[in-house]
């Protein structure tokens, strides 16, 4: 073996410029490759770190089926028998989700964590002075009949759902919009839009996990408007469906859950004031479930969502089998936050899919080189062959030494290519790249017509208001270029081995080329070769 | 005097497309040991075709060749082993590795052999000073030797692994008479002192004159086969090309 690797070598160098210019033509070949190979593997590690990072919370949420089911039939009800629709009857005909389905989902081997929601719409009061209820935005609104689940108000919600009932089928009916929406959360950490950053605490702080004290935290406008801070205590009176309406009517209606909430957190909402401030909207609030619960009147542990988080995005089609194990898929509505996963993935797997064919290419350009300069070297050295075969060489020999040629010449070539990867990734990345605005908007209009700049997060429509925490929230461009950016090309033993391979592989392809004139000359030719 | 190869009905036809050609016809012939062997005949006579095929270098149409009685189609399983081990081989043209120096060149052989490393210096040094190759030269690349020197370099290459016969196909073609005498001597001498048979193909009736035997072809037959009286020490068997078939 050894003489057969000094015989290679000595024919390798045989011709030091030829054999210089072979390396420097695969060098260059191979450092596109090899740059290739870098950034297609750190794509894909990219892709498996979005896949375990983004769009991997889902939410359950009642169906909005649900509500217009039980609002026809009392519509229905009314109608038939003359009587006022039974708001309470409509809430009591939906079906909530329960803290029991939180510990089995949570107990789903894939599911990282799952937290329940309860949501409740109020108004506020200052206490004492219930008679000269401090509300600027409240207004009576009277919707005129429609068509099922339109948006009278223009709120954006994303399903273009209705979730107060507002439009219902049939006939209409005056009703105000709640002073804001509270969600209650066992644990604040789960209130997705504080951990995304679109909301920041701006004064005070969260309530405590498991924490059951009667704390609100408020939005900065409306703390703005009524000069509420820190500290102050405010009566939460709670709205159901049409609740406020039955109490103007009915003197003797049950009066409306009520509580008193210190406010012990004040938080902006980034994304309302990158929009201009106010908007039209019913407020977000936030509160310990345990205070929502009471507001609801609910005895039970009924919750109006869950929010979850599974490993990865691969999870939910296992999530979707064992979902119609533990709920009622007519009766709660999943919503998952693939749509944001597939907005930052389909452009790093299109940069890693180029990536692929860029490393084929190159190699493929490369392997052509190989063949062209073995067949003209196998032209001038068919003597050589026929020599080595009439002193007595047996064709495994021959090809073996011009292997191990060709394999040592491609291997010098991945050495020099390989700290060239450095080099080349100056600039492939960026003519691969796609862009990430043309990514963000192609998302935008395929998957995101929700939502007017009017409605912002704020009136992010029926899964707002039911769940309490969006998951499909559009993917900002910047977040699409930050992870292409992640992007790059680095020398790590992968791409060495590939090298490697490549190498190999070469030496190879350059071989079949030797492996074809040795098996091909007979040497007895050589002796036609004279002169 | 023993064979050390012989051939019966040797043949060899080339398909050139046009039809069959016989370039060689049912040859029998022996060399003998320590016998130089001069094979002549004119252009297209199958001399080189014959030499070819009694050094394994191509497959007969028909006919055996043997080795100490034993055909070389039984005795070695690849023609690559008979021609390493059996037989050597000079070309008119030298053919030596042009990337080796002289020394490397004869130590070719033995590397394919598989002869120990520490043996094969030494061997090559012996053999290439035996044609007469100065020790300085040892080193030289073919380019860098004379027409006359190469062809010794490659008579060493031939002898490297002690052959007991060796094929020369005009040797002495590409060779100046001065150069071409040294070659020939140098043969005859080795066939003399060492044992070793030589035949060697050749237009040069000078050459073919030192040689103990002449085998002549025409048409793919034996024309004549017999004994050289100013060749050397030991005489040819005279053979008639009619007692030949």
């Amino acid at each position: 073996m050894i003489d057969t690797i000094i015989r290679a070598w000595k024919g390798a160098v045989r011709s030091p410029l030829r054999t210089t210019l072979v390396i420097a033509l695969l060098a260059v070949g191979l450092s596109f490759a090899l740059t290739s190979v870098a950034l297609a593997l750190a794509a894909q590690d990219e892709l498996d770190k979005v896949k375990a990072t983004t769009g991997v919370e889902a939410s359950i949420s009642i169906n909005p089926g649900q509500f217009q089911a039980a609002i026809q039939e009392q519509l229905e009800a009314a109608e038939e028998t003359d009587v006022e629709v039974d708001f309470d009857e409509i809430g009591a005909q939906i079906e909530s989700l329960t803290s029991s389905d939180v510990d089995e989902i949570e107990a789903l081997p894939y599911v990282r964590n799952a937290e329940g929601f309860a949501t409740s719409s109020v108004n506020y009061g200052i206490p004492g002075q219930e008679d000269e209820e401090v509300d600027a935005t409240e207004e009576p609104v009277t919707t005129e009949p429609g068509p099922d689940g339109e948006d009278p108000q223009g709120q954006g919600g994303q399903d273009g759902e209705d979730p107060q009932g507002q439009g219902g089928p049939g006939g209409g009916f005056n009703f105000t919009l709640p002073d804001a929406t509270i969600t209650g959360v066992d644990d604040p950490a789960f209130l997705s839009d504080f951990q995304e950053g679109t909301k920041v605490l701006a004064e005070g702080v969260f309530f405590a996990k498991g924490e059951t004290a009667s704390n609100v935290i408020i939005d900065q406008n409306t703390a703005t408007l009524e000069g509420f801070s820190i500290g102050d205590t405010i009566t939460l009176t709670a709205v159901s469906f049409g609740r406020g309406q039955a109490q103007e009517d009915d003197e003797d209606e049950v009066a409306a859950p009520e509580i008193e909430a210190e406010i012990i957190g004040i938080y902006q909402d980034l994304e309302t004031s990158e929009q201009g401030g106010f908007g039209f909207s019913i407020e977000q609030w936030y509160a310990p479930l345990e205070v929502v619960r009471q507001l609801n009147d609910s005895e039970d542990e009924n919750l109006s969502s869950i929010s979850l988080v599974v490993g990865s995005v691969d999870d939910f089609d296992r999530l979707r089998v064992d979902l119609e194990e533990i709920i009622d898929p007519e009766l709660f509505a999943l919503t998952t936050s693939e749509d944001s996963f597939a907005a930052i993935s389909d452009p790093i797997e299109t940069m890693r899919n180029t990536s692929v064919v860029v490393m084929v290419a190159g190699l493929g350009v490369v392997g052509l080189i190989m063949v062209m300069l073995m067949v003209l070297v196998m032209r001038s050295r068919l003597r050589e062959i026929g020599v080595l075969k009439a002193i007595g060489a047996k064709s495994r020999q021959v090809i073996s030494q011009f292997a191990l040629e060709t394999i040592g010449v491609a291997m010098v070539a991945v050495v020099i290519a390989i700290p060239s990867v450095f080099v080349i990734n100056t600039f492939l990345p960026d003519l691969i790249r796609p862009a990430a605005e043309a990514a963000a908007e192609e998302e935008a209009v395929g998957g995101f017509q929700g939502g007017g700049p009017g409605g912002g997060r704020g009136g992010g429509g029926f899964g707002r208001l039911v769940g309490g925490q969006a998951v499909d929230d559009p993917v900002r461009t910047e977040d699409i270029e930050a992870a292409l950016n992640e992007i790059d090309a680095s020398v790590s033993v992968e791409v060495i081995a590939v090298g490697a391979a490549a190498a190999i592989g070469l030496g190879l392809v350059g071989s079949l080329v030797t492996m074809f004139a040795v098996l091909r000359l007979r040497p007895a030719e050589v002796l036609r070769m004279e002169g | 005097m023993t064979a050390v190869l012989s051939c019966r009905s040797l043949s060899k036809s080339y398909d050139t497309g046009a039809g069959l050609v016989e370039a060689v016809k049912d040859i029998d012939l022996d060399i003998r040991k320590g016998e130089f062997t001069a094979i002549i005949g004119p252009s297209g006579s199958g001399k080189t075709t014959l030499l070819s095929m009694l050094g394994g270098l191509e497959r007969p149409s028909s006919g055996e060749i043997f080795i100490e009685d034993e055909p070389i189609s039984q005795r070695f399983r690849d023609l690559s082993d008979y021609r390493r081990e059996e037989v050597g081989f000079v070309f008119q043209g030298y053919n030596l590795v042009s990337h080796f120096t002289a020394i490397e060149n004869v130590i070719l052989p033995m590397e394919l052999a598989g002869v120990p490393r520490s043996e094969r210096k030494g061997r090559a040094t012996e053999l290439l000073l035996s044609v007469g190759i100065p020790e300085e030269r040892f080193g030289h690349r073919p380019l860098r030797l004379s027409g006359g020197e190469q062809q010794r370099v490659a008579i060493a290459r031939a002898l490297a692994n002690t052959p007991p016969i060796l094929f020369a196909d005009e040797p002495t073609g590409n060779l100046d008479k001065k150069n071409a005498d040294h070659v020939i001597d140098l043969l005859r001498q080795m066939a003399n002192n060492t044992g070793l048979s030589v035949v060697v193909v050749t237009h040069n009736e000078r050459i073919a004159g030192k040689a103990n035997r002449v085998v002549s072809l025409n048409y793919g037959r034996v024309e004549s086969d017999s004994a050289n009286g100013t060749g050397g020490d030991e005489g040819g068997s005279q053979r008639s090309a009619d007692t030949a078939h």
